[in-house]
């Protein structure tokens, strides 16, 4: 059951995700970034299994999440239910004794597994009294009221009792203590537990010395046992996690869906805009949005975070992106591309409003480090890259090109990218193509007259300003002809380069 | 005697090469795994950088020796067994120094202890309040030290005469010639004349049949009905060790014998440490009359020569990997050359291929490459013709010779450099820290405050951020500053049409001898380009032929328009203005 991802609770398949993308797009960062906490981190590659073209999974995600932010209170009921859920997957390490020369073994631990079954009660009832409007929280709701009632769940209570029955109130416990290289005791386990009447029977008989005993040695044996009760208490609870399938699946569905308000909050705190995407059919191509700015950048400490607004044409458009080195251009791109993964997630996107079409897939072509492709070659690698992306190129693809083919000669990267922007083009994919080869977003109104069925071209450039004869970056980015600068010379001297 | 004096020839450290920033581009690391392999990666590599050295009589030193080895393959298996089994000595004789008491336990002690516990108890019983714990601990510990110190003296005894018996008999068999090998030999002649060792080998032996020792031991924890711990007991003493698996672990398939529990790591703080230290003293006093029985054998065989041996790890560590490298090189079919110094020049190989990949891949095609002092070296040529494998050949020569290692080379001479310096092309930053422009500009900056004129700088693919034609101007300026300063470079680019801008520059500075076009041929043919790996010096080519390499990979336009078609795609392959896209519309 998945009941606050999917709709009806049928978890549909996701395309596999390029790779290549989760790297270019430094999805890693963003999920280490959304995590509510280290124990609850969400990877790349878990988010990517979430990606969606399905407008109904996607607006039933986005109610869900908008309930969450919402609704005061709400969050903190269902991080205490993931807290208890997660003591079903044997993961707690609450052990909690009172007295530290007692032993903790048995009652205590298992008493508080024992406890836990309690805790489905508890929860149906604290998550009830939220007036939620989407139907996946509802059916949330509805899912653990169904389970408290449950035979299933009345009879995991009675296994518990019976397979922890035997480890009550033992009055000898056996700990074995293996030696490691340097003659220390490194690794132990609990070999045998004996109930008070057969020690008293054995014990008659044996004339073993009592070791002295201290405090520290007391307290010590207390934590080793309890360490032991732990390694018991996780093994008797992997005989009953699986009579809770149900309820563990909902873990890793909570952990998303907090995940995605912890991201939005952490924009709001910043005073950036948070938005649902409205959603454009599939056959529009449509993207269009105010005020979109890049989240990597808050995740890197800066404070000053630059929006723009970012519209390709309605039918697909490739947007050939041109202007000064270190102007804002893969600033731009990310944003672009990280605006449209968050849509398909579900999630809030980082802009104040915006129109947005599902895609397909999300395909990215960036550079490659010379550092670790140098000896197979880099243009052989990129090249394998951009095959692989054609190879996946739909009409409802997303592009985004980053300076690609740049390691060959000068006039061998125009005429292939020129092939390559033309071919994309022409299976009507959209995107963007940051580039210093101005000649592409300069003749891209041949490009169009070339393959006049297949997307738009054009062009886009990062704002300047003049500043005493330099130029001061704005971030911004305009629509308007390539201006035939990339300003080395000066990135040099603000490098502090000169020659 | 110690690892120093078979390393440097005077004895202690001198000079280095910087390689702190080009071990990643140079890709030293994977080289150094393949010379230094039991010490992982980061090891490997800060363990060479120790060694690095610019002095002329060290290097010559230890390539005199490696011959050697190469020579005399069963010594060098001898010196590499000796180097395994010094891990466990290593561990064996700091476990001796720290137990020294171990050596002083007498039965006497026993009797004091069970006196002082007594009066312990006594004071608990009459006061109420915690006993002198100190005092306890300090009675409790000496036999834990006793236990320690016996069966670490037994280990450390043990590998110690069978690893100079072995060595002993390898050394007699011919006299060696080389300074180090030469000074090993003179120094395990006198330790065994010392030490008795084959005496001291008969005498483990018999010791070793009387009792096996102490692998592994069970404490019983005795509770009253309030689960209060009210004592412990040492259960049962073992000289095997338990199992890993437990009675849950495996859903019922293991044995209940193995206990309830899978094994668990002792928890690592420092009341754990006073508590292991608790237990092994219970379990030291309960086979105290056999500890202190075969502690008083131990103690009299002579070790004297421990201590120098354990000193010499890194020199063997060193020469046998080392030999290891060279070996695996003569297997692949590569010549090997120890590489002469010369002032004369920055470096010259003959027939010198690229280490790394010569050792565990297919042997590279051989290529000579010279240049003098202050010299630049432009390298052009196809995409994917092997420019790159060479520029890290020049650097991984280079560290191979101030490592005082052998060079897969027919010759070789160079001069040892101060500083190795790199700059590879910039990917995308993965934490977005900096734009790819950005990064290489920063790297420029710290290159050029840390060149010398004894430095060498290399340049792959740099400043493919930003326009061609402003890529290339900063490429050029920069070479011919480098030139200017006498610094010498290798700089690998596309940029070819930099080449007479750079021999106008350095004409104009009067250093055209200096300044070399290297070019990475390859033929043309009907069925495409043909890579044939060999450097040549000619001016750069007009094209680097990247059509050949993106229709390696399915990039020709035919392709990516008949694969989008066969997917349904309606990209049109025969409408007429593909044929302007072909003619090139840019």
């Amino acid at each position: 059951m998945a009941c606050l991802l999917y709709p009806n609770g049928k978890i549909q398949a996701s395309a596999s995700f390029p790779s290549q993308t989760v790297e270019d797009l430094q999805l890693d960062r963003l999920a280490e970034a959304m995590s509510i906490s280290e124990y609850y981190r969400v990877s790349a590659g878990e988010l990517c299994a979430l990606f969606t073209e399905d407008p109904a999974i996607i607006c039933w995600r986005q109610a869900v999440i908008r309930d969450i932010l919402q609704l005061s209170g709400l969050d903190e009921a269902l991080s205490r239910l993931l807290d208890s859920l997660d003591g079903w997957e044997g993961r707690s390490s609450g052990r909690r004794v009172a007295d530290s020369f007692a032993v903790g073994f048995s009652l205590e631990d298992f008493s508080w597994l024992e406890g836990y079954l309690r805790k489905v009660d508890a929860s149906w009832a604290e998550l009830s009294r939220f007036s939620v409007e989407s139907e996946g929280l509802h059916t949330l709701v509805g899912l653990l009221d169904d389970l408290r009632n449950s035979p299933r769940y009345q009879s995991i209570a009675a296994d518990f009792e019976a397979l922890c029955s035997g480890h009550s109130a033992p009055a000898t416990m056996r700990i074995g203590y293996n030696l490691d290289k340097e003659l220390k005791p490194s690794r132990l386990k609990l070999l045998r537990m004996d109930p008070p009447a057969e020690k008293t029977a054995k014990g008659k008989g044996t004339q073993k010395r009592q070791m002295m005993l201290n405090q520290r040695a007391i307290e010590m044996d207390a934590l080793l046992l309890q360490r032991l009760s732990a390694q018991a208490s996780q093994d008797i609870g992997s005989f009953v996690i699986r009579e809770t399938a149900v309820l563990r699946g909902l873990r890793r569905e909570l952990v998303f869906c907090l995940s995605a308000a912890k991201l939005a909050r952490s924009w709001q705190a910043a005073g950036l805009p948070v938005a649902f995407p409205a959603l454009r059919p599939a056959s529009e191509k449509a993207f269009s949005a105010r005020d979109l700015f890049d989240p990597l950048l808050l995740i890197s400490g800066k404070e000053h975070v630059v929006c723009n607004d970012a519209d390709l044409q309605p039918g697909g458009e490739l947007v050939f992106l041109t202007g000064a080195n270190q102007g804002g251009k893969t600033v731009f791109l990310l944003s672009l591309g990280l605006c449209q993964w968050l849509t398909q997630l579900g999630f809030p996107i980082p802009a104040r409003e915006a129109y947005v079409s599902p895609v397909k897939n999300i395909l990215t072509i960036f550079a490659p480090n010379g550092q670790e492709y140098g000896r197979k070659g880099l243009l052989a690698e990129e090249a394998g890259r951009i095959a692989e992306a054609i190879s996946n190129l739909t009409e409802e693809s997303m592009l985004l090109f980053n300076e690609p083919l740049t390691s060959t000669g000068p006039e061998e990267t125009k005429s292939i990218s020129a092939e390559v922007a033309a071919v994309c083009m022409a299976a009507g994919a959209r995107g963007i193509w940051v580039t210093h080869v101005y000649e592409l977003a300069g003749e891209r109104s041949a490009l169009e007259a070339a393959v006049p069925w297949g997307s738009h071209a054009g062009s886009m450039r990062v704002v300047l300003e003049d500043e005493e004869g330099s130029p001061r970056f704005t971030y911004h980015v305009e629509r308007g002809e390539p201006l035939g600068n990339s300003h080395a010379d000066d990135a040099l001297r603000r490098g502090g380069v000169v020659f | 005697m110690n690892g120093n004096d078979l390393l440097w020839a005077e004895g202690k450290p001198l000079g280095g090469l910087d390689i702190s920033l080009a071990y990643e581009d140079l890709e030293l690391n994977r080289l150094c795994m393949l010379l230094f392999p039991s010490l992982g990666t980061e090891g490997a590599l800060s363990f060479a950088e120790s060694l690095l050295t610019d002095d002329g009589e060290t290097i010559r030193m230890r390539q005199a020796a490696i011959r050697e080895l190469l020579a005399r393959p069963a010594l060098a298996a001898v010196l590499e067994k000796l180097l395994q089994a010094m891990n466990e000595m290593d561990a064996a004789y700091r476990g001796l120094l720290d137990n020294p008491v171990g050596q002083r336990v007498t039965r006497m002690d026993a009797a004091m202890d069970s006196v002082k516990k007594a009066v312990i108890r006594l004071e608990r019983n009459i006061s109420q309040q915690a006993a002198d714990i100190r005092e306890e601990n300090a009675a409790d510990n000496r036999y834990a030290q006793l236990l320690r110190y016996t069966l670490f003296r037994k280990r450390l005894a043990a590998c110690y005469t069978e690893e100079m018996s072995l060595l002993l008999d390898e050394l007699k068999r011919e006299p060696c010639s080389s300074l180090p090998l030469q000074a090993l030999s003179r120094w395990a002649e006198e330790c065994a004349a010392r030490d008795h060792i084959e005496q001291t080998s008969e005498v483990l032996r018999r010791l070793d049949a009387e009792w096996k020792g102490v692998g592994a031991f069970a404490i019983d924890v005795c509770m009253d009905s309030r689960r209060i711990i009210v004592g412990l007991e040492v259960a049962e003493i073992r000289p095997g060790p338990y199992a890993q698996r437990g009675m849950f672990e495996g859903a019922g398939t293991a044995d209940p014998k193995d206990g309830i529990t899978s094994l668990i790591s002792f928890p690592q703080n420092g009341s754990g440490t006073l508590f292991q230290e608790y237990l092994l003293s219970q379990v030291g006093y309960e086979v105290r009359g056999q500890l202190t029985k075969l502690r008083d054998a131990l103690v009299k065989l002579p070790l004297s020569g421990v201590e120098e041996l354990l000193s010499l790890r890194d020199a063997l560590l060193y020469y046998t990997g080392a030999a290891g490298f060279c070996r695996k090189l003569q297997e692949k079919g590569s010549a090997i050359c120890a590489p002469s110094i010369t002032e004369a020049l920055t470096f010259r190989y003959t027939a010198a291929r690229l280490p790394e990949q010569s050792c565990t891949g297919v042997l590279p095609v051989p290529n000579d490459l010279a240049l003098e002092p202050g010299g630049c070296i432009l390298m052009t040529g196809p995409n994917s013709s092997g420019k790159t494998c060479c520029l890290i050949m020049a650097g991984q020569l280079l560290f191979l010779g101030q490592l005082g290692c052998l060079i897969p080379a027919e010759a070789g001479e160079f001069s040892p450099r101060d500083r190795l310096l790199t700059l590879f092309a910039a990917g995308e930053s993965k934490t977005g820290e900096d734009s790819r422009m950005g990064m290489e500009v920063q790297r420029i900056r710290l290159l050029r405050s840390l060149m010398t004129p004894r430095s060498i700088l290399l340049f792959n693919e740099p400043m493919t951020s930003t326009s061609a034609a402003e890529g290339a101007q900063i490429c050029t300026d920069l070479l011919t500053d480098l030139a200017r300063q006498e610094v010498s470079s290798i700089l690998v680019t596309h940029f070819n049409h930099i080449w007479p801008g750079l021999e106008a520059n350095f004409a104009a500075l009067g250093l055209s001898e200096r300044l070399h076009s290297l070019v990475m041929t390859a033929l043309e043919t009907t069925e495409g380009v043909q890579y044939l790996y060999k450097l040549e010096e000619a001016p750069p080519p007009p094209s680097s032929h990247a059509r050949a390499v993106v229709a390696a990979k399915g990039l020709r336009l035919e392709d990516m328009l008949s694969g989008l078609s066969a997917r349904g795609l309606d990209v049109r392959p025969a409408d007429p203005g593909w044929d302007r896209i072909r003619r090139g519309i840019l």
